[in-house]
């Protein structure tokens, strides 16, 4: 047997983070498959848009911008607590994790109750024209992944105080925020769209 | 002859093993056994859809006749359509990435086992759905590519096109899940030592597919959501009195739809690789050559949908851009296509079944390839749009370039698969029907488009003169059947009575042949190591295998993308029911969602339980019995 030299695997590591991580890489194509997506919703709405006479439709008003600025913000303050929580969960620390997740999750749901008061501002039904639908479906759209993100917050948050929790969890603990950075950072260019180029010439 | 591995290789199927009895079996997370659910699904549906065909044949087959009536015959091909190309196509395709690529680079199971099941339930009730359709009479009847505005709430009541747009959301949802699974374990878990340039060209193959997917499927993700939405909740996307366009669907279909034809014929391209160099018993012409070919056929695959659309009336500049782009799509697969030609002519052939499917694969994909050129000619495009011309060109795309190519590559893989030859006679027998029966059935549709017949009647009139051609095509439809029948009744002889294949039956190069056939559950004994590109016909280097792995935990070992140099130990989930309720809750939230908006509200409330049990941590049982600790 000893002809045969073998490659010894036992000492490698357990975990690894980054690309190091087959997960990271998932949520790399799960960001692309979605981000597909949130631009095929854009290139619709300025297909729509260059085939309109107006834009939005005669007799509607442009939508109403304080809200939109205001999530602007929220959303990208929060990313604060997720780049605290990404490097807390790169060191294995729970309460660091725990603070950054909680603060980050009061600021998601700030933002999702401003992104009512946004559906308001947008001034038309998903029914009444195809502007509006284009714009509901955005918001829509983006809306779930908020509410999806902020409630796999709150799963992380419980895993971190279980008793059962392991160092995988640290991996997915640092998915998840660059998860959201991908959700706030699509909605710059899509808020934009919805908000801003309507009320361009 | 005392075996050092015996105590090793009994620990690992323990560790590897499924879960016994019913609950087992619907719990089970082994990349083989999902994919081979895939496969003998995605084959029922191919049989499915290939009996509407003969039923249209019979429709067709003279004059005037009644077999069917026009609304039937709406269904028929609308379901035929869609059957091939969401139901059994692509899972197919990517149902033997699934069995492959763990096997070809060398690791134990794919990235994410319990994703992968799920995808697998996902794909069934979406196939089912759409069947029931048709069995309850509302079956889609607007075409595979549902155009609006027919179908559209104004022209397309009742709820069949909602049917073809919900199977949609669960067919893709399921074909972007394998993808990801394909790309991760690719990169992740390659077998030491298999560096870029080392992978096998079929995984190469299901890499660039599975990208292709990642940025094509979303796009008809969103048209046909938008089309759900005008129909349950009056949006107005696809209404031009309200500001909506039709064509949007179009190019949101085809952005999604060009793709989808590469989608499809890249897989193929690379079984045809792995076939050609096994049975030429020499390394393949031009391996750099043809890994870039798969890359640029991906790419441009992109910039072609708009040749779908000539008819609508384009500017001329659009015109010239995507007639120039789907001709030049030509070269990377006629690289491809010299690349084969330069190894077959180079090597030692051995003339079995897999190898007669690639050369068949060739001259009709050749044929197909050159109707396509004269397609991507605007003028001669308007003339044969909607004709049988298009039909023909089409078939020769699909069935040429990718059933023949998968035909040959489960009469390849099937002695890995299940253990057992298959018959050399049957099987040369059955190529030879499908080819004779393929081009009987499809050749004379060139001549009946030009003539002018349109696609997508259910019959016409004796005075046109085209009774004779079809009567042909028919016949070539039921000789196709009998070379269907073939191969089926060649799989299930094998089963009961083909001689053991042995582990390595072609004596061919790359490492899934260097297990028992059937593979075991942990799929190697050892994680090889690589030194080659052709692991088998190179001599032996040091190290060969690796050591160090934990053989009483599902544990596999991660390596770096390009390198492949090992980085950690990895452990993969084991099996669970969870999987399998949280494709069924999806499935209750969209199928509801056909109904009323509140079925995703409901589907969502179901599916956030599943989630959470499916993340919450639960000790690991098996890790805390393996340390001690339990």
């Amino acid at each position: 047997m000893s002809a045969v030299r073998e490659l010894d695997l036992s000492k490698l590591p357990e975990l690894g983070f980054g690309h190091a991580a087959g997960v990271w890489w998932a949520v790399l194509g799960l960001i692309a498959i979605e981000g597909t997506m949130f631009a095929l919703l854009a290139v619709s709405a300025l297909y729509l848009r260059q085939a309109a006479p107006s834009w939005p439709p005669a007799g509607i008003p442009a939508p109403a911008i304080g809200a939109a600025l205001a999530n602007v913000i929220v959303l990208v303050v929060s990313l604060a607590p997720m780049v605290w929580v990404h490097m807390a969960a790169r060191r294995f620390d729970a309460r660091a994790v725990v603070i950054g997740l909680v603060i980050g999750t009061v600021l998601g749901i700030a933002a999702l109750v401003l992104r009512m008061a946004e559906f308001h501002a947008l001034h038309v039904r998903w029914d009444s024209n195809a502007y509006g639908s284009i714009g509901w479906s955005i918001l829509g759209m983006h809306t779930g992944h908020l509410l999806t993100s902020s409630i796999e917050n709150v799963l992380i948050i419980l895993v971190m105080r279980s008793p059962h929790r392991q160092g995988k969890h640290f991996v997915d603990t640092e998915v998840n925020a660059l998860y959201w950075y991908f959700i706030v950072g699509a909605w710059l260019p899509l808020s934009a769209l919805v908000f801003w180029v309507p009320r361009w010439p | 002859m005392s075996d050092p591995d015996a105590e090793h290789r009994e620990r690992l199927a323990q560790t590897w093993a499924p879960r016994p009895g019913v609950l087992g079996w619907l719990s089970e997370v082994n990349h083989k056994a999902i994919a081979l659910r895939y496969m003998v699904t995605a084959m029922g549906f191919f049989v499915l859809a290939g009996l509407l065909a003969l039923v249209m044949r019979l429709q067709l087959a003279r004059p005037g006749a009644h077999l069917v009536g026009p609304d039937l015959y709406n269904q028929i091909f609308t379901v035929h359509g869609s059957t091939m190309m969401f139901l059994f196509a692509v899972p197919v395709m990517e149902a033997m990435g699934l069995y492959l690529v763990p096997m070809m680079i060398g690791t134990r199971n794919v990235a994410f086992p319990r994703m992968n099941a799920f995808g697998y339930y996902v794909y069934l009730i979406g196939g089912l759905f759409l069947w029931v359709g048709l069995a309850l009479n509302i079956g889609a009847d607007v075409g595979w590519f549902s155009y609006v505005p027919l179908a559209g709430p104004d022209y397309s009541p009742g709820k069949r096109a909602d049917i073809w747009a919900q199977m949609i959301t669960f067919t893709e949802l399921a074909a972007l899940v394998a993808a990801i699974e394909i790309i991760v374990t690719t990169f992740k878990q390659r077998a030491p030592g298999m560096t870029l340039d080392r992978i096998p060209i079929v995984v190469w193959a299901m890499v660039v597919t599975s990208f292709m997917i990642i940025f094509a499927m979303p796009a008809v993700m969103v048209s046909s959501g938008m089309l759900a939405l005008d129909r349950l909740i009056d949006t107005q996307f696809f209404n031009p009195a309200e500001g909506g366009d039709v064509l949007l669907w179009q190019h949101l279909f085809w952005f999604f739809g060009h793709p989808e034809v590469y989608i499809i014929f890249i897989p193929a391209t690379g079984f045809v690789s792995a076939i050609v160099t096994t049975f030429s018993r020499r390394s393949v012409f031009g391996y750099l050559a043809l890994v870039l070919s798969l890359v640029a056929t991906g790419f441009l695959a992109f910039g072609l949908w708009v040749h779908h659309m000539f008819a609508v009336g384009l500017p001329e500049m659009g015109q010239g851009f995507f007639t120039a782009a789907s001709m030049m799509i030509a070269i990377p697969n006629g690289v491809q296509i010299f690349c084969w030609l330069a190894t077959l002519i180079r090597g030692r052939l051995l003339f079995r079944t897999p190898l007669l499917f690639v050369l068949g694969f060739i001259v009709i994909f050749v044929a197909g390839g050159l109707t396509g050129v004269m397609l991507a000619a605007v003028p001669f495009d308007l003339q044969v749009h909607d004709t049988y011309f298009v039909v023909a060109h089409f078939h020769y795309v699909l069935v040429g370039g990718a059933v023949f190519p998968l035909l040959g590559a489960f009469y390849y893989w099937l002695p890995k698969m299940t253990g057992r030859r298959l018959s050399e006679k049957l099987g040369q027998a059955s190529f030879w029907l499908l080819f004779v029966g393929f081009n009987l059935t499809f050749f004379p549709m060139h001549q009946l488009g030009l003539v002018g017949m349109p696609r997508r009647i259910y019959t016409y009139l004796p005075d046109t003169g085209w009774g004779g051609l079809n009567l042909l095509s028919t016949v070539g439809a039921f000789i196709i059947a009998a070379a269907v029948t073939a191969f089926a009744v060649n799989v299930l002889w094998s089963l009961r009575r083909g001689a053991p294949a042995g582990d390595d039956p072609w004596g061919a190069a790359t490492l899934e042949w260097s297990t028992p056939s059937p593979p075991p559950t942990y799929n190697f004994v050892r994680i090889p190591v690589v030194h080659s590109r052709y692991p088998r016909w190179t001599p032996l280097a040091d190290p060969m295998v690796t050591t160090g792995l934990r053989d009483d935990l599902r544990e596999v070992v991660i390596t770096s993308m390009l390198d492949a140099e090992p980085t950690t130990r990895h452990l993969l989930d084991g099996p669970t029911i969870i999987p399998l309720l949280t494709a069924l809750a999806v499935g209750v939230g969209l199928i509801a969602g056909i109904f009323t908006p509140w079925g995703f509200v409901i589907g969502a409330a179901l599916v956030l339980p599943c989630l959470v049990a499916w993340f919450w941590p639960k000790g690991d049982p098996a890790r805390e019995l393996a340390e001690g600790r339990a």
